[in-house]
């Protein structure tokens, strides 16, 4: 019953996003104001529809109703109530209707925001209406995917076994990881849709920038928000120690990461001065592009990655002719509209702020590059048939370092001609603090793989552990052997911290639970390895100064974000 | 040309990741070396116990080829399957470490427990590329008379392990 409730409601949402998408592209060519107002209330329809299919399913996963496969392949009657909630998007499936559902939350927000009296200005009603078409198409092709494709609502011919969520994914990093960094890739499709329905009407001017870059500021923040509790979440959930791996997956968050910085700061060119206005559009296109790049190379499984949950080929064909015929539109859009006589670049000296604006731009696209390139290198040497070859964290450590110093030296420099508004500031204080915890952490890090006994005690910097006991433990849907270690600094009980090795049955899989225990200055993380007997085990041990500095940095940089888009608000009556 | 430029990059990363959807898919499921005799290699032995590692030494026996790196970090994951593969069910494990550095290597063995048999130093990768990898860790089944039964790409599991290669080892 639910599942057909559900495809229903995919189908109905499917069929607003095609009016969402044709009908104001009509008006706009008939000059049909009636037919250009069309676009908001199908969008609102649209909305409605696609809540209703994630409300379903949500119903599917809360009743452990196991006669749709997807629920069936992702949860358990024994699972914790939460985790059966986030459960929807630990597969493909229920990621790709997250995604949608996201979507229809951005353009509603868009809808909203463009009434309002301090942005009606830089999105009037044929703008909007236009945009709104845009992200109707990018939408409908979503939604075909997905009913297609990749229905969750597909119900089982037999009787299914539930095969729980993976383990690894049963943590509390996970639960808004996934939705933090779709909201940041689907944000930018905001930006996109915005900047190329200005480019249809010519109208990129100071008011377009000023709207955009609050959309902007905000897909980052959410997108930043989601890279820093995925780092977290393989800091304390893959029991390795390490916050970055370079891995794919990694890097295809980054890349809209990095494009999206540069354009937000080639966007206060645009709104100060209305400079460099066809780079800002095409920095609009591409980081909506690379956001579209990276969930094709999350989602076909094309790179070897430990991250690709879930990877199909026959899928991998959708997304890339998605993000094929998607960047060839923009592009021609681009082209085509782009206004000939933009003003030529008039700067005025070479230590000016709009110096440093344009050279930060051209820095942070060439990291973008990089790791592009980095990543797609396996792929384009396979091609050229000259080898295989897997680029790992050597390179991007290497290529990366002489970057990162560049750009930050541009951001001391910069700080000396810029009066900036404090949201900036604090912004470049986080990237500050990051780098710091990034460099620090990687010098000073101490670490220990060994055996120990019960009873026995370990050092690692100024730090005494001794092993106490092991005990049994019993989970909602796991089982395991817990450890207790006592820490001591300089004789003095500091914590007691408790590791634990669980088995998850159903997927009989066995996880280590790492204990840390966190401070400003320093982290202290213990992983059991395996046992050799009931009194032998063996263990990792880390000492990890700076490290916290790396995620604080993080924050810091999102709160700076929030705050520029606060106060720009306010500043403008 | 100004204008095409963006148009020839967004093509030909098209085309790439096109023809790459396709063969990668198929290098995964039906490698062409599948079924032949491996070919003849000789490496430095980096563990103290022989020389060299060869084609010979792998030839009599059923065994595992294991291509890894210490920079890799799915390798990392991988090795305590490798362990338990090596204690439990009692397998030669052979291994190749490509492009990597000797010290590295060792201090890795210290780290994550040594499995294998012989293990191989291939700095330049030109072995491993024989074998065709796609990246790292990948192994390798090799039956009694050397020929290759199976190839997996990426790491081990427990699922994988006792799904695929394990029933297929039973079997030879």
């Amino acid at each position: 019953m639910l599942s057909l409730f559900g495809i229903l409601a995919l189908y109905l949402a499917l069929f607003f996003a095609l009016l969402q998408s044709i009908l104001p592209c009509w008006g706009y060519w008939q000059q049909n104001p009636h037919l250009l107002a069309f676009a908001r209330p199908a969008a609102f329809g649209q909305f409605i529809y696609v809540l209703l299919a994630y409300f379903f399913l949500t119903i599917a996963f809360v009743n452990n109703d196991f006669s749709i496969i997807y629920v069936a392949a992702n949860s358990h009657p024994y699972l914790p109530i939460i985790y059966r909630l986030t459960a929807l998007w630990g597969g493909h499936e229920g990621s790709i209707l997250l995604w949608v559902l996201l979507l229809n939350i951005w353009t509603i927000f868009l809808c909203f925001v463009a009434k309002h009296k301090d942005f009606a200005k830089g999105c009037d009603n044929k703008t909007l209406a236009l945009a709104l078409a845009i992200l109707g198409v990018i939408s409908f092709s979503f939604l075909c995917f997905l009913i297609f494709s990749s229905n969750p609502f597909s119900i089982a011919d037999e009787i299914q076994k539930a095969k729980d969520l993976n383990p690894l994914l049963q943590d509390p990093g996970f639960i808004i990881h996934p939705p933090m960094l779709y909201m940041g890739y689907v944000g930018f499709s905001i930006t996109f849709a915005i900047t190329e329905a200005a480019l249809i009407r010519g109208k990129l001017d100071a008011a377009w920038a000023q709207l955009t870059r609050h959309f902007a500021i905000g897909a980052w923040c959410f997108l930043t928000l989601g890279i820093t509790l995925g780092s977290w979440w393989s800091y304390h959930v893959l029991g390795w120690g390490g916050f970055w791996f370079w891995d794919p997956v990694e890097n295809a968050s980054l890349l809209p990461w990095l494009a999206g910085i540069a354009f937000i700061h080639i966007l206060i060119l645009v709104e100060k001065r209305s400079l460099a206005i066809g780079w800002c559009s095409l920095l609009a296109i591409f980081s909506f592009g690379l956001s579209l790049l990276g969930t094709f190379l999350v989602r076909s499984g094309i790179l070897v990655s430990v991250h690709t949950f879930a990877n199909d080929p026959t899928r991998g064909i959708f997304l890339l002719l998605l993000f094929f015929i998607l960047m060839l539109l923009a592009l021609s859009i681009y082209i085509f509209y782009l206004p000939q006589a933009t003003k030529k670049p008039n700067i005025s000296s070479w230590f000016s702020r709009e110096m440093f604006l344009l050279m930060n731009s051209a820095l942070l696209f060439i990291a973008m590059l990089t790791i592009l390139l980095g990543t797609l290198y396996p792929l384009i040497l396979d091609a050229l048939q000259l080898g295989r070859i897997s680029v790992g964290a050597p390179y991007f450590n290497l290529v990366m370092l002489p970057q990162v110093v560049l750009i930050l030296a541009l951001m001391v420099l910069a700080s000396l001609v810029e009066q900036k508004n404090r949201g900036m500031m604090l912004a470049h204080l986080g990237f500050a603090i990051l780098i710091l915890g990034v460099i620090l952490s990687g010098l000073f890090t101490q670490e220990k793989e060994m055996r120990i006994k019960i009873g026995q005690a370990v050092n690692i910097a100024a730090y005494r552990f001794y092993f106490v006991d092991t005990h049994h433990i019993q989970g909602p849907n796991y089982r395991g052997i817990g450890a207790t270690f006592d820490v001591f600094k300089n004789k003095r009980h500091i914590t007691s911290m408790h590791p634990e090795k669980r088995i998850y049955p159903v997927r009989e899989m066995v996880m280590s639970k790492v204990a840390i225990h966190p401070s400003i200055f320093r982290d202290l993380y213990l992983a059991l390895g395996e046992p050799f007997d009931a009194q032998e085990w063996s263990i990792r041990l880390y000492y990890k100064p700076f490290i916290r500095w790396i995620w604080f940095g993080a924050f810091l940089m999102i709160i700076g974000g929030v705050l520029s888009i606060w106060q720009r608000t306010k500043r403008i009556p | 040309m100004k204008k095409t430029f963006p148009f020839i990059i967004l093509f030909s990363l098209f085309f790439l990741l096109w023809y790459e959807l396709f063969n990668g898919m198929n290098q995964k499921y039906s490698t062409s070396l599948v079924g032949e005799t491996i070919v003849n290699f000789q490496l430095p032995n980096i563990l103290p116990t022989k020389a060299t590692l060869s084609h010979q030494d792998l030839i009599g026996q059923v065994c595992l080829l294991n291509i890894w790196a210490t920079w890799c970090y799915a390798c990392k994951v991988e090795a305590p399957m490798l362990m338990e593969i090596q204690q439990k069910y009692h397998i030669p494990i052979y291994g190749i470490v490509y492009k990597d550095d000797i010290q590295q290597v060792k201090a890795w063995l210290k780290k994550y427990g040594d499995p294998y048999r012989l293990l191989g130093n291939d700095p330049y990768g030109s072995v491993s590329l024989d074998f065709g990898i796609y990246g790292t860790p990948e192994t390798f089944i090799i039956n009694r008379e050397g020929k290759i039964v199976y190839r997996h790409i990426g790491s081990i599991d427990k699922k994988s392990w006792e799904n695929t290669l394990y029933p297929l080892i039973k079997k030879l």
